[in-house]
């Protein structure tokens, strides 16, 4: 079920019904968004709700033997039941995403030395979300295993892998961030409606309207056959990828994180203007914030994160990035798109090392020093992007063989299209400060003003938008 | 960004019964601004209940938003984007399409395939599953005196969400010969059987007009797997008799804005074997009459392409074997759509059988 659907409306305003009348009876409550959450899962398929309830009583009994063997001071078993937990999910991913690319690149490697596997092509369909709710799974036994957290009971477990604004693209929130909030019995007298009407509206514009457009009019043409376009066209495609991705991905979360206000639940941020980074590392901090924490948390920091010498920092940094490319897929694109951001990464800590602030500021004046390190980021972000959206490794050289070609000549780019991507360049740049004047005001409008305009925004979204509605992208992840 | 993780909570906000009023309320509203987009979309929708539910719901809101002027709003919102759609008498333009094609002296690239015609048939299924297993009425195209780069022949790829995925692979190694000028349009959920949806006679007609290729590539079927409402009143279920007499007209009469009256080739391009057998069932059925269709007219050819994409068995494999003796995936995880492999394989055969029938060296000649 796709947020911005009639289907998702009827299904909403019933869960948000039942939601609020039953949430200061915990048990009805929680049964009633399990059931609303398998509804929205199974609506894709019915047989991955099997899955996903797999996911959750392993994860569950796994959980619950950890703390059992911490009780009973059995710290080594305990810690062998969560790395068998981890292990359990990370194969359950590996055998949907990861299983048949790996069979491929042995059998095809040996047979070019006369040696056939004979290893079987499974072709499974991949589950949506798979990645994010194996993720959260992760978290919560390390959690548990690190004694960070107490393990849930089965029920609230339940609820929390599978809550349904977050289930198929994040973001990924922890335990720790939503346990608290299902036993707080939220207050239904005090809704966030305006924070949550702003969420939705601007989400829904920025995947209808604006990644709709730029995928239309330049970014699947361009990636499509760079060939056929001058260097201008691809630069500008390049532009344009980055910001539908942008506004594909955040637009998704920021309807979550509506729908999840609605519901009274506050999930974390997961973008805070990424495209106004001046560094790779202030990149991200800002983009996909929760999955860039879950890397720190769960994989950078058990290598030994910054700890040990610059070397090691070094292999840590690009095994995380590289990792954290391929969560996203099998593909080499992926692959070489972590490798990109480790190592510019690399780059950044070393250029740091050798020369000090002060040292560079000698040389150069803030304003300017300020401009190139965004431009230099931005355009890092950039190139990787290249990798991520092209189908194959080769097509991505074709594209910057193609921007580097120096191809005269315009046909795509349009002052439409550059007033979109300039614009939403620009929008990132929009200080706090007047961010959070907007909001003070928007969220003093009472609740017919703020209805009112939840219409008429939702008029012009669909005014601007195309026919129809194309999956989110981070849906395939 | 809104970051609600930050902002601290308020005994602020509205009760939740009145943000379920008032957010109806508001939704009602929209829904009545937008009830012009709202019945469009419910028209588009695949034939069913869940259509006919969604036009009985929007057609009476529809009408009285209009009838107390709550579509002017949606109205002046296009009219400033100009998003109205022009509709164009289709009779009107097939006529002049005739005309000015017959009038045109295009370029020659005749293939004589063919020869031997097929009485129209009820369904012809069981005509076509005879000539399958004969496969002996097609002759050998004839080679014509070829393009040149100063003379390009004129490549179109029509069709819907299968071209998307080696419609411009096609137009690469197209142009790659330099005797070629490719365009590819692919229509996202399109087909023969929705007119209503993506008028694809009426387009045809227009690129036929304005462009007036000399070869054009078509790939339909995906999506018209479904019942089909035929104006005034009639409905007709998939695969029934009348279904499939009018699926193979309209599927002649594509063919025929493009073919008749002038000397352009279309090469027709089946559905490949898909993953789900009872799509393949579908599509099996949908490429008997694709076939029936081109054998009665000179200028279609009708491009095998199962065995492309199929195991030993003949049967579908996502996983197939490329030249070089390394497996490769052939298609997308939804076992439908063509993956970048599987589009250069099918685009590498399609040039193959181009080449067998337009002599392509002129670009290498002249070069």
């Amino acid at each position: 079920m796709l947020f911005p659907t009639f289907a998702f409306l009827i299904f909403f305003v019933i869960v948000f019904v039942l939601n609020w009348m039953t949430r200061q009876k915990p048990f009805l409550w929680k049964i009633v968004i399990l059931a609303a959450s398998l509804v929205f899962y199974g609506w894709w398929n019915w047989r991955f709700v099997f899955l996903l309830g797999t996911s959750i009583i392993i994860n569950w009994l796994s959980a619950k033997k950890i703390r059992d063997e911490s009780e009973k001071l059995e710290k080594l078993l305990a810690r062998r039941w969560m790395q068998t937990a981890v292990i359990a999910n990370l194969s359950l991913l590996g055998v949907y995403k990861y299983y048949d690319f790996f069979v491929l690149e042995i059998s095809n490697r040996l047979k070019q030395v006369g040696f056939d596997t004979g290893l079987p092509l499974l072709d499974l369909t991949l589950p949506i979300g798979i990645s994010f709710f194996t993720f959260q799974a992760i978290s919560y036994v390390i959690d548990v295993g690190r004694e960070d957290i107490e393990p849930l009971p089965l029920l609230d477990f339940a609820v929390y892998l599978s809550f349904f604004p977050q289930l198929v693209a994040g973001p990924i929130v922890r335990a720790s961030e939503m346990a608290p909030q299902m036993s707080a019995r939220s207050d239904p007298r005090y809704l966030q409606s305006a924070a949550a009407y702003r969420l939705i509206l601007g989400g829904l514009f920025k995947k209808v309207v604006i990644s709709s457009y730029l995928a239309d009019v330049i970014v699947d043409d361009v990636f499509a056959n760079p060939s056929n376009y001058s260097s201008l066209d691809i630069l500008v495609g390049v532009y344009a990828y980055a910001i539908q991705i942008y506004a594909d991905f955040s637009g998704y979360t920021d309807i979550a994180i509506g729908v999840a206000l609605l519901l009274g639940f506050r999930f974390p941020q997961n973008f805070d203007c990424p495209y106004r980074a001046k560094s790779l590392q202030d990149f991200w901090h800002r983009w996909h914030i929760t999955l860039s924490a879950w890397l720190r948390d769960y994989l950078y920091i058990p290598l030994g994160g910054n700890r040990g010498t610059s070397r090691r920092l070094y292999i840590n940094l690009m095994l995380t990035m590289i990792l954290g490319g391929l969560w996203h897929g099998n593909k080499g694109t992926f692959l070489v798109w972590g490798l990109i951001h480790g190592l510019a990464l690399i780059a950044e800590r070393l250029i740091s090392e050798r020369f000090s602030e002060s040292q560079i500021r000698t040389l150069l004046s803030p304003r300017i020093l300020s401009l190139i390190r965004w431009m230099i980021t931005f355009h890092v972000v950039c190139l990787a992007w290249i990798f991520f959206r092209a189908p194959s490794v080769g097509d991505g050289l074709s594209m910057l063989s193609g921007l580097f070609s120096f191809r005269i000549g315009v046909e795509l780019v349009t002052s439409t299209l550059l007033l979109v991507i300039f614009g939403a360049i620009g929008m990132q740049f929009v200080t706090k400060g007047i961010r959070e004047a907007f909001q003070a005001k928007t969220n003093k409008g009472s609740a017919p003003a703020q209805a009112f305009l939840f219409a008429l925004g939702l008029v012009v979204i669909d005014s601007l938008g195309p026919d129809g509605v194309a999956p989110f992208i981070y849906f395939q992840f | 960004m809104v970051d609600v993780s930050q902002e601290q909570p308020k005994k602020l906000g509205t009760p939740a019964g009145k943000v379920l009023a008032w957010g109806l309320l508001g939704l009602l509203l929209a829904s009545f601004l937008n009830s012009k987009i709202l019945l469009e979309e419910a028209e588009l929708k695949p034939l069913g209940t869940a259509r006919t539910v969604s036009i009985a719901l929007w057609t009476p809101i529809e009408k009285l938003a209009g009838s107390i002027g709550l579509t002017r709003p949606q109205e002046l919102i296009d009219g400033l984007l100009e998003t109205e759609k022009t509709d164009k008498p289709l009779g009107e333009l097939l006529v002049e399409n005739f005309e000015s094609v017959a009038s045109k002296e295009s370029a020659i690239y005749s293939r004589g395939l063919n020869t031997e015609k097929l009485e129209p048939n009820a369904n012809g299924l069981e005509q076509i599953a005879a000539l399958d297993e004969a496969d002996n009425l097609i002759e050998g195209p004839e080679v014509s005196p070829g393009p040149s780069s100063s003379n390009p022949l004129k490549l179109w790829i029509l069709g819907d969400s299968m071209v998307q995925f080696f419609g411009e692979t096609l137009v690469a190694y197209a142009e790659s010969s330099e005797v070629i000028e490719a365009e590819s349009e692919p229509v996202l959920s399109s087909g023969l059987v929705r007119p209503d949806f993506y008028d694809w006679p009426t387009r045809v007609t227009e690129i036929m007009l304005e462009e007036d290729p000399d070869v054009v590539v078509m790939m339909f079927g995906g999506n018209d797997g479904q019942s089909m409402f035929v104006p005034p009143a009639a409905w007709y279920k998939t695969f029934s008799n009348e279904w499939i007499e009018e699926y193979s007209r309209r599927v002649g009469e594509i063919m025929d804005l493009v073919s008749k009256g002038s000397n352009r080739l279309v090469m027709w391009v089946p559905q490949p074997p898909m993953k789900s057998e009872a799509f393949d069932d579908k599509m099996k059925r949908l490429n008997l009459i694709y076939e029936a269709e081109a054998l009665k007219r000179e200028q279609v050819y009708f491009v095998k392409i199962a065995a492309l994409f199929s195991d030993e068995n003949g049967e579908y494999s996502k996983y197939l074997t490329s030249d070089d003796g390394q497996t490769v995936d052939a298609r997308l995880s939804d076992g439908v759509h063509l993956s970048t492999f599987g589009g250069q394989r099918l685009s590498r055969y399609l040039m193959h059988e181009l080449g067998e029938i337009v002599d392509l060296s002129g670009g290498l000649a002249t070069s």
